[in-house]
């Protein structure tokens, strides 16, 4: 793969330290994940997790997602997402088995099945590495409207319709406010969109 | 390759973890397999680690680093082989271990059989087998019903369904769903807020279903 379609050069430094991790059980690369990641997980736990999660459960299950990120390592594909990408998705399937413990009273852990669900495809296509390479500058160039849908959707445990609600919006507004923005950002939904 | 997809909405709040766990699973099922629907996912995932980045970090406690470090060496390493019984999606493994023909299928009716997954006041996770050729009463929703088909095919009025179909079905829609002819019909099925049966075998099949 070429170098100018891999994920932005910023990324380049996680996904390394990543595969050290991997590769070698490297504590010092873990350690180098641990101090940019575990602040950033910690912002997003609190963020979308609202009323649901205390101080106390927040760090725990940034603890949680730390040591996930050690564990699983060797199943993380750079080719395929960014480190940012696979840590988040990881921190999110978390956090939906803790609530869903909670809701349940249930002790004991649920096995390790959202992973398989988000299993990637043996193909990455060029469309992916496209988009992965030109996130984050076509982050930036998105409207605040659309930016600020997208960040509650995603950041704050929202539906479209909760954001509709919350921004006295009518939901239309909001589902076309996030569908600009996911093409700006070259997210193909073609297949389900009429 | 599925026909019948989530809407494009469900699959941005599956991704972005703010879809209910009930339809979050029925999603996580169609992608199992839905090649398209996987693709569109993956991009959607790599939103949400971009927006991971633009959030102001929050600084962890002083120990936590240190304590997190200290228990590296007890995580147990992962086994690299996952077992994988090809047919049956990994998220319901739990309920599935060993494939469809070995649970305890409870009888419905003569042509349906069903194994309650989870329930509660709102909602009924199940898994439901209908008997080749086998129909099933008209009947609306008074909230949402989807279905995902694990094997098999069925249609209603309003279609016909294979593998990986994501159907969902609300008050509006009035159906009755019939398995194909020469196989049994294996499905996923999630109601919310109950659902009316009127055709003739309602009052024997509604205490079922509810």
């Amino acid at each position: 793969m070429s170098e100018e379609l891999s994920p932005s050069p910023g990324h380049e430094k996680w996904s390394a330290l990543l595969e050290q991790v991997a590769l070698h059980r490297d504590k010092r690369a873990f350690a180098e994940l641990f101090e940019h990641f575990a602040p950033l997980l910690k912002a997003y736990l609190f963020s979308i997790g609202g009323r649901s999660l205390n101080d106390a459960s927040v760090e725990e299950l940034v603890q949680e997602a730390m040591l996930s990120v050690w564990r699983k390592a060797p199943l993380y594909d750079r080719k395929k997402a960014a480190a940012s990408t696979w840590i988040y998705t990881l921190t999110r399937n978390l956090r939906i088995d803790w609530l869903r413990r909670q809701n349940r009273q249930e002790a004991e852990e649920l096995p390790d099945e959202w992973e398989d669900a988000d299993e990637h495809e043996p193909v990455v296509s060029l469309h992916l590495h496209k988009l992965n390479h030109e996130l984050n500058h076509s982050l930036k160039q998105l409207p605040i409207d659309q930016k600020e849908v997208l960040m509650k959707v995603y950041m704050e445990d929202k539906s479209h319709q909760d954001v509709a609600m919350e921004l006295n919006l009518p939901l239309g507004t909001v589902k076309s406010r996030v569908r600009l923005a996911l093409q700006k950002l070259k997210v193909n939904l073609s297949h389900v969109e009429l | 390759m599925s026909h019948f997809h989530p809407q494009p909405e469900w699959l941005t709040e599956y991704a972005a973890g703010s879809l209910d766990w009930p339809m979050a699973l029925a999603v996580g099922v169609h992608l199992h397999y839905c090649p398209a629907c996987r693709q569109a996912v993956q991009q959607l995932d790599a939103v949400g680690g971009a927006l991971l980045e633009e959030l102001t970090p929050m600084a962890v406690s002083a120990g936590l680093k240190a304590s997190v470090m200290a228990m590296l060496d007890d995580v147990p390493v992962l086994p690299v082989q996952k077992t994988k019984a090809p047919d049956v999606p990994a998220l319901l493994k739990r309920w599935v271990p060993q494939g469809y023909t070995d649970l305890r299928w409870r009888r419905v009716l003569p042509v349906l059989h069903e194994v309650m997954l989870e329930k509660n006041r709102d909602i009924k996770v199940a898994l439901h087998r209908i008997a080749p050729g086998g129909k099933i009463s008209s009947h609306t929703h008074t909230g949402q019903e989807i279905t995902v088909v694990l094997s098999g095919h069925f249609s209603d009025e309003l279609g016909m369904y294979a593998d990986g179909d994501f159907i969902l079905r609300t008050g509006e829609h009035q159906h009755s769903p019939r398995a194909s002819q020469n196989e049994e019909c294996i499905c996923l099925t999630i109601v919310q807020g109950g659902l009316k049966v009127s055709g003739l075998l309602g009052v024997l099949v509604n205490p079922f279903l509810r």
